[in-house]
């Protein structure tokens, strides 16, 4: 082959050739509400965010690569306020619903778990999740006041993984 | 030179899809903020708020339940500044006839306080001024429940007189020193 007509063919094919081609992975948030707001606790209390239709966020996950994918959870910055701190393991998520996921959930329909500033697993695909059909998980989240905790407004920062790493 | 050409784009080639995601794990993230507001606890309560001395003699002494507790008091705030608790009577201690008995007559004392704060332990006479019982440590101010045990003591002046008297004693919890 001509080398010019070999280069112009290479470009062709690299550049021009857009990546949804090769593969779709994609997780998103329901709607566009990205907060999770508990209002106002007293000390001891707890409360569970299912206000929306028996859970609090739905995540949507897309992937066609074939290979397997993880969905985690992890607590950046745990709810603080000036220099307290709420421990983390007072807050939780809860696993409301799993639809069209044929893969595993690390703990059981309505069972708390605890977030942690490492990642935790949540679920774990398999079959037609990797095939590119659309799995949904429904979430909701607990959180406990402890008995001895400073007044103030508290904030925290939490981040869903979809990852093909465990 | 072709061939060297040829060779050339073949290695670009394979590095490019090497690099390309399609080859690496893939991570997609979402990141969500979230919050509360812990309202503030500022309390105090009392487990048994009648001082009961029952018949005492002129010049007599009596320390209600001798060796123990008479009451306790509890006291929570998670306000994160210190507090303090503070006792007085409100009124003079009124018998008959509109006779009275000093004040000093009347004494308290702290028999246990499980916070870690600073607390008075002596016999301490009643005043209507408040006095001071106890100031908190930081540790008290996030909501640690610290509980206070009292014991009580009268000492009935020689020449009082007969009759009943009764008097109103207030624990306070305030941010005032």
């Amino acid at each position: 082959m001509n080398p010019v007509r070999f280069l112009i063919v290479f470009l062709l094919i690299v550049l021009i050739i857009p990546k949804e081609v090769f593969a779709t992975f994609d997780m998103s948030i329901e709607g566009n509400y990205k907060t999770i707001d508990f209002g106002a606790m007293e000390l001891g209390e707890e409360k569970k965010l299912v206000e929306r239709g028996g859970y609090e966020h739905q995540f949507n996950f897309t992937s066609d690569n074939g290979r397997t994918w993880y969905f985690k959870a992890q607590i950046l910055r745990p709810f603080t306020s000036m220099t307290y701190t709420i421990p983390p393991e007072n807050f939780q998520w809860i696993v409301e619903e799993l639809i069209n996921g044929q893969g595993i959930l690390s703990a059981s329909v309505s069972k708390p778990a605890p977030f942690s500033k490492t990642p935790v697993l949540i679920y774990t695909s398999a079959g037609t999740d990797e095939a590119g059909t659309e799995v949904q998980i429904r979430l909701k989240y607990r959180l406990k006041i402890p008995e001895n905790q400073t007044a103030g407004a508290y904030t925290a920062h939490i981040r869903f993984i979809m990852v093909e790493e465990l | 030179m072709r061939n060297k050409i040829f060779r050339y784009f073949i290695s670009i080639t394979l590095i490019y899809f090497l690099s390309n995601p399609i080859c690496n794990a893939e991570e997609a993230t979402v990141d969500v903020f979230a919050s509360v507001v812990v309202l503030r606890a500022f309390d105090i309560n009392i487990d048994n708020s009648y001082l009961d001395f029952g018949q005492v003699e002129s010049g007599e002494s009596v320390t209600l339940k001798e060796g123990a507790y008479y009451n306790e008091i509890k006291c929570i705030s998670n306000k994160g500044f210190t507090y303090y608790v503070k006792i007085h009577i409100i009124d003079e201690i009124i018998g008959p006839t509109g006779s009275k008995i000093p004040a000093s007559s009347f004494k308290w004392r702290v028999l246990s306080a499980n916070g870690s704060g600073t607390v008075v332990s002596e016999w301490q006479e009643f005043s209507r001024e408040p006095v001071l019982v106890y100031t908190s440590s930081a540790e008290d101010e996030t909501g640690n429940e610290v509980i206070i045990r009292f014991q009580y003591r009268l000492n009935l002046p020689p020449r009082a007189m007969g009759g009943h008297y009764s008097l109103r004693v207030a624990y306070m919890l305030t941010e005032e020193e």
